[in-house]
C-alpha cells in the first residue's frame, strides 16, 4: 500500500506550518503527529536491537507515517545519547530502555550538593563540567589518560548522536515528505537545576531554604543556556524547551524562580535573534500564561497540555500559535463519534485565522498510549475541514 | 599526548580534546578557504567540546 505522506508533499506541508505560525490563514489546519518513541512500538523495532544502525533506528521511529497522516512531527530518531551512557556507564544514567524494548524510562539524576550553590553561580560551565560529570560519570575520576581516552570515545559518540538527529531530519523528508518542525532544542535554567542538578526533592527544598541562592544560579544559568542553545539562532531556527519546573509552583513562586531567567533567555532568542521557540507548556499554564504575551507575536509556538485550549484561543491566539486540542485520553478510551465531536468543536474555536496546529495534547511514549482508528477520525475531520 | 604535572580536571581534558584530537563531524559545513576556514574550524570545536558536555549532562 501506497505511503499516506508523499514526498511530493513536502513544500505543500512547510508552506502550511509557516501560514499557521504567521496567523495566515492555511489551506488546512496542519497536523502535527506528536509521537516519540511510540512509534517503535507501532514498527515492532526493538531499541536495543538497532541502537547503532542509525538507519533502522530512524526508520522504527518514523515508519508509522506509512499509515498515519501528518503536516509535520517534532522529530525523527531516538532523543536521548544512549551510546554515550554505553561508552561511559554511568552508574545511574539519565535513560534506560524499557524491559520490551520500545520505550525509554526517564530517571531522576540529582547529583548537585545543596551546599554547591556558590560553586555553581561563579562558573556554571566550569562547575558542570568539573564537578557534575564526574560525578555522573565515574570513568572521569580515573587516572589520566585513562579518563581522558573515555572522553574521546564519549565524543564520537555525541557526535553520532547530533548527526542522527541530522539524519533523520532528512530521511523524513525523502522518505514521507515531511518536515521535523524543530532544528534544535534546549532546557530553561530553572530545568536546569529541576531535572540535572538539584532534582525534584532538592528544588522543591531549595525554594524555601536557598531561595536567593536559587533566583542568582538560574540568572547565571540563563547566560550558560544563551551561550550553549542560542549562539547559532537565527530567524530561521525553531528550538523546542520543554517547560517542566512551572507545573509544580505557585503563581508567586513561577515569578520569583521562573520568570527572570526565562524572560532573559526567551527575550535573548525571539528579539535579539529573531527566533521562534516551540514551548511546551506542560500541566496547566492557566495561572502563568499573561506573561507570554510580553513576547513578539508569531514567535512563540505553545503546545497546550491540561490548559483549556479554546479559551487559550480567545485570550492569546492572535499572538501565539497554539498547538494541542486533541485529547490523548478521550482519543485513547473515547469512541469514534466523541472523538469526530471534539475535533470538530476545537475546529470551529481553533481554526479561524491561522496560529493553531492540531495536536494530541500529550506525546505519544509507550504502546497502548492512542487508539490509532480514534486518531485517524480526528484527522479526517481535520482534513475535510472547511 | 599533553603532560600534566597534576591530575588534570575535565575542563582541561576537554580544552586538550579540542585541541588535539576532535576531529569535526560530516554534519557540519566544510569552510574551503584557508584563513577564514581556520578561524571558523577553530570555533566549531569550541561549539563541539561544550556540545559534548552539554550532551553528557543532559
Amino acid at each position: 500500500m501506497a505511503s499516506v505522506n508523499l514526498p511530493s508533499d513536502y513544500a505543500a506541508k512547510q508552506k502550511r506550518l509557516k501560514d499557521a505560525i504567521n496567523h495566515i490563514q492555511p489551506d488546512q489546519v496542519p497536523i502535527l503527529f506528536l509521537t516519540s518513541t511510540w512509534g517503535y512500538s507501532y514498527t515492532k523495532t526493538n531499541i536495543s536491537e538497532v541502537l547503532y544502525d542509525q538507519e533502522k533506528l530512524t526508520d522504527g521511529y518514523i515508519d508509522v507515517l506509512k499509515d498515519i497522516y501528518s503536516d509535520a512531527v517534532i522529530g525523527g530518531t531516538l532523543n536521548a545519547p544512549m551510546k554515550l551512557y554505553d561508552v561511559l556507564k554511568p552508574e545511574r544514567p539519565q535513560y534506560l530502555i524499557s524491559d520490551d524494548g520500545y520505550s525509554l524510562q526517564h530517571m531522576e539524576c540529582a547529583v548537585m550538593k545543596e551546599d554547591e550553590y556558590p560553586q555553581l553561580i561563579d562558573n556554571p560551565k566550569r562547575f558542570i563540567e568539573n564537578v557534575l560529570l564526574p560525578r555522573r560519570y565515574p570513568v572521569l575520576t580515573r587516572p589520566y589518560p585513562e579518563n581522558y581516552e573515555a572522553l574521546k570515545k564519549a565524543y564520537t559518540a555525541a557526535m553520532d548522536f547530533i548527526s542522527g538527529m541530522q539524519y533523520s531530519a532528512e530521511r523524513l523528508k525523502t522518505k514521507y515528505g515531511v518536515p521535523a518542525i524543530i532544528n534544535g532544542a534546549g532546557f530553561m535554567p530553572a530545568d536546569y537545576v529541576l531535572d540535572f542538578m538539584r532534582g525534584f526533592r532538592g528544588i522543591t527544598r531549595d525554594m524555601r531554604k536557598h531561595q536567593d541562592e536559587l533566583v542568582d544560579a538560574c540568572d547565571r544559568l540563563a547566560d550558560y543556556v544563551i551561550a550553549q542553545h542560542l549562539a547559532t539562532a537565527n530567524k530561521e531556527s525553531i528550538l523546542f524547551f520543554p517547560l517542566h519546573l512551572p507545573p509544580f509552583l505557585s503563581p508567586q513562586q513561577f515569578e520569583k524562580f521562573y520568570w527572570p531567567s526565562f524572560k532573559k533567555v526567551v527575550e535573548y532568542a525571539t528579539v535579539k535573534k529573531q527566533a521562534k521557540l516551540l514551548l511546551a507548556l506542560e500541566g496547566d499554564w492557566t495561572p502563568y500564561a499573561d506573561c507570554l504575551m510580553e513576547f513578539p507575536k508569531n514567535s512563540l509556538l505553545c503546545h497546550i497540555d491540561r490548559a483549556d485550549i479554546k479559551d487559550f484561543k480567545r485570550k492569546y491566539g492572535d499572538k501565539l500559535t497554539l498547538i494541542g486540542g486533541l485529547d490523548s485520553v478521550i482519543v485513547r478510551d473515547g469512541t469514534k463519534e466523541e472523538c469526530i465531536e471534539m475535533t470538530k468543536k476545537l475546529l470551529d474555536v481553533c481554526a479561524p485565522g491561522g496560529g493553531f496546529m492540531a495536536a494530541t495534547n500529550n506525546v505519544l511514549i509507550c504502546p497502548g498510549d492512542i487508539n490509532i482508528e480514534n486518531y485517524m477520525a480526528c484527522v479526517d475531520v481535520i482534513r475535510s475541514y472547511k | 599526548m599533553k603532560q600534566y604535572d597534576h591530575e588534570p580536571t575535565i575542563e582541561e581534558l576537554l580544552d586538550q580534546l579540542e585541541k588535539e584530537d576532535m576531529v569535526l563531524p560530516d554534519f557540519l559545513p566544510k569552510i574551503r578557504i584557508p584563513i577564514i576556514g581556520k578561524i571558523i574550524e577553530k570555533k566549531m570545536k569550541s561549539a563541539m567540546r561544550d556540545a559534548l558536555a552539554n550532551t553528557m549532562l543532559t
